[in-house]
């Protein structure tokens, strides 16, 4: 097990800090009734609630709500819209009692009325020049619990606002980005009334070590309860998987992606990102590199490390499998559904964390799997073993499939899986072993994949038999994580501006809208005074999921605009 | 399992030689330019030494650089960041910042700013190749 760390040395808390909350001094009327959020709640969300990334904790991102149905879509408008500050927009809107509380880019936090789309309140924060800017900044999910808002930011801070507010309740440094460059992606979860939260980008080189972890707070205070390192010294469990890599040349293992809540077994599972630099033959060893591209269980009250599988060792083309587990019960059996970019659906075990079977979703030129061990083996050819000679790889860094979420719908028993077609030349770079030096060690050059119908797939595949329901494939590929209905749809948005509901039985396209700007995000399904709502952001952002353009060079996008659209049935 | 090798960076803009490579004209402006721009929109793939950063961009300098760019009009590398980059946002230059970009690239790579501009016509810049440096 590893050993906890205290960085007492690092963690600066500052309590109540007014950074710029542009809020009101009273909360607005909206917040007159505001019930802090239980746990209870979070496991058992009310019908018109999405108070959490995938809603529930099982990660189905499936809405009970029923008034839109197939047969009443095509009536569906749009409700209102709001307009994003510019920056990489990734992100989820939480709804909690008719209020949408969403981050926009670069770490704004706003709540708005999800009824009229008026704003209630904004947080905006100052990062330090260069933070959150290109293609960085993102803040995919936030939390709430309590009466507060959590948030990770692009300059490694865990901040708590006010939820009736925005204002600053507290803020944690976690690391100093002007030296380390490490960020928060992504937002907490939160489990057992604590605030976890993982750090990624964990790629120039420290003193001491390097590497990232999923990190505990407590949620009143700030205080730092206990964190977990992904990435072991050489002393550590796991630390003799490095070759004989020194200690603050471990890089990698980013959390940036939500960690999953299994309540009824009382653990955390988290997915870590690839080992930094990417390409063995930059870290200068094939070392399995623990714990990247895993899954790690942690006990929620100490962070301990119970059980993890790594699902590719000595990874080496930054094919990372660090996204959600979406956790079905099938035959008895309790399971996780988890898909990394190189497209292997993996069927786990998740009281053992053992491999149950596999189902590649995608063409894939990269791995072997190994059904015993329950892992994929890199193929000899496609591994770099220099840093002049690209290999041709497939999929790209774009995956297979990248952080847009799955959906499952309980009633069809299908995973609806949002997929990308394209493969990739992958060359090796050297990096600077020096602290202060490292980095990705790697580029890639986008290519066409053999035999696609197109970059953006949808796959339906039934949980029971593992057959594929239905697949659409088409020119633009998807951006947005999946939302299920009970009333059977599957909304998807793409590049291309197109919003759409599918048919979640046949894959039929039963409605679209060409909104503004490339869709992008999680869109999620609320309910204000008897009213269902469809809520989709649309963004520009990111990296490898939006680096092919010139792959498709025919669709032109606006330079510029984040938005949120939401859309309803006519009063 | 490999031989533990001691990596170092290679700075290679500065393996370089001077003024006459490239034979394109641009200003020292134009390249202050690019720089701010290059900073803001190309350096999170491209990286800060612009041979590559975290989104895992190609180097924009080096043999990498001119095995696809030199010794053809200026054009077409100035066609191809004004179409497709940056890669998330592809469309948002103006022929204006993409010339300093190119000229910052330029400058970047060892070749010296002079007295007369990069153009932003595509029209001028089909006539003008981007050279490799002379081999010593």
């Amino acid at each position: 097990m590893l050993n906890r760390y205290c960085g007492a040395g690092l963690a600066a808390l500052l309590l109540a800090m007014p950074l710029g909350a542009l809020a009101q001094d009273a909360p607005a009327a909206a917040f007159a009734d505001f019930e802090p959020v239980t746990d209870e709640m979070i496991a058992n969300p009310a019908p018109g609630d999405w108070i959490n990334w995938r809603r529930t904790l099982d990660n189905w991102a499936h809405s009970p709500l029923e008034q839109i149905t197939p047969d009443n879509i095509g009536t569906m408008q749009m409700a209102w819209s709001w307009n994003i500050e510019p920056g990489t927009f990734e992100s989820t809107p939480l709804v909690y009692d008719g209020v949408i509380y969403m981050a926009g880019a670069r770490d704004v936090i706003q709540a708005l009325d999800g009824a009229t789309g008026e704003l209630l309140w904004q947080y905006r924060r100052e990062l330090p020049e260069g933070a959150g800017g290109g293609t960085s900044g993102a803040t995919r999910n936030i939390a709430i619990y309590g009466d507060r808002i959590f948030t990770g930011t692009a300059d490694a801070h865990v901040v708590a606002l006010d939820a009736k507010t925005g204002q600053v309740v507290w803020d944690v440094e976690m690391e100093d980005w002007e030296t380390t460059k490490v960020a928060f992606s992504t937002g907490p979860t939160i489990v057992k009334g604590k605030v976890i939260s993982g750090l990624t980008d964990c790629r120039v080189f420290r003193e001491g070590r390097t590497g990232c972890y999923v990190v505990a707070h407590d949620p009143e205070n700030g205080e730092e309860l206990w964190r977990t390192y992904t990435v072991p010294i050489a002393e550590e469990e796991g630390g003799d998987t490095w070759g004989d890599t020194p200690d603050f040349l471990r890089a990698g293992g980013g959390v940036w992606m939500p960690c999953a809540y299994d309540q009824p077994q009382d653990i955390i599972l988290c997915g870590t990102g690839q080992a930094y630099p990417w390409p063995q033959v930059t870290r200068g060893h094939d070392g399995a590199a623990l714990h990247t591209n895993s899954t790690i269980a942690l006990d929620p009250d100490t962070g301990e490390m119970l059980w993890y599988h790594q699902y590719v060792p000595a990874e080496t083309l930054d094919l990372d499998e660090v996204f959600e587990h979406v956790l079905i019960d099938v035959d008895g059996e309790k399971r996780f559904y988890k898909i990394g970019k190189g497209g292997i659906l993996w069927v786990m075990d998740r009281e053992t964390g053992e491999y149950i079977t596999h189902k590649g979703v995608v063409y894939n030129n990269v791995y072997d799997i190994d059904t015993e061990k329950g892992q994929a083996i890199t193929r000899p050819e496609v591994i770099p073993v220099d840093f002049e000679t690209p290999v041709f790889a497939c999929p790209s860094t774009a995956g297979g499939k990248d952080w847009h979420p799955m959906a499952f719908n309980p009633n069809t028993r299908g995973l609806y899986m949002p997929l990308s077609q394209t493969c990739m030349n992958f060359t090796a770079r050297q990096v600077e072993t020096v602290v202060g030096g490292g980095g990705t060690g790697g580029f890639r050059t986008f290519a066409p994949m053999p035999g696609a119908n197109g970059q953006g797939k949808l796959t339906a595949i039934d949980v029971d038999t593992l057959e594929t329901m239905w697949e659409h494939e088409q020119h633009a590929p998807f951006l947005t994580g999946l939302l299920s209905t009970e009333s059977g749809l599957l909304f998807a948005g793409d590049l291309d501006r197109y919003f759409k509901a599918f048919d979640a039985a046949t894959g039929e396209v039963l409605w679209q809208s060409r909104l503004a700007q490339s869709v992008q995000g999680m869109p999620v399904s609320y309910e204000v005074d008897g009213r269902q709502y469809i809520a989709v952001p649309t963004g520009l952002g990111g990296g490898s999921p939006r680096a092919q353009s010139a792959l498709v060079p025919d669709i032109k996008i606006p330079a510029s605009g984040n938005n949120l659209f939401v859309f309803a049935l006519p009063q | 399992m490999f031989k533990r090798c001691i990596i170092s960076a290679t700075l290679i803009g500065l393996a370089w030689p001077g003024a006459a490579w490239a034979q394109v004209p641009f200003t020292q402006e134009q390249a202050d330019q690019g720089k701010t721009l290059y900073t803001a929109q190309c350096e999170s793939c491209h990286g800060d030494a612009l041979v590559g950063g975290v989104g895992g961009g190609p180097p924009l300098t080096g043999s990498y650089f001119l095995d696809h760019w030199a010794d053809q009009p200026v054009s077409g590398v100035f066609g191809y960041i004004k179409e497709f980059m940056p890669a998330d946002t592809p469309g948002s230059l103006t022929s204006t910042q993409t010339a300093n970009i190119i000229a910052y690239i330029l400058q970047f790579g060892g070749a010296a700013p002079g007295s007369e501009p990069l153009s932003n016509d595509p029209a001028v810049l089909d006539a003008i190749t981007l050279e490799r440096p002379a081999a010593n």
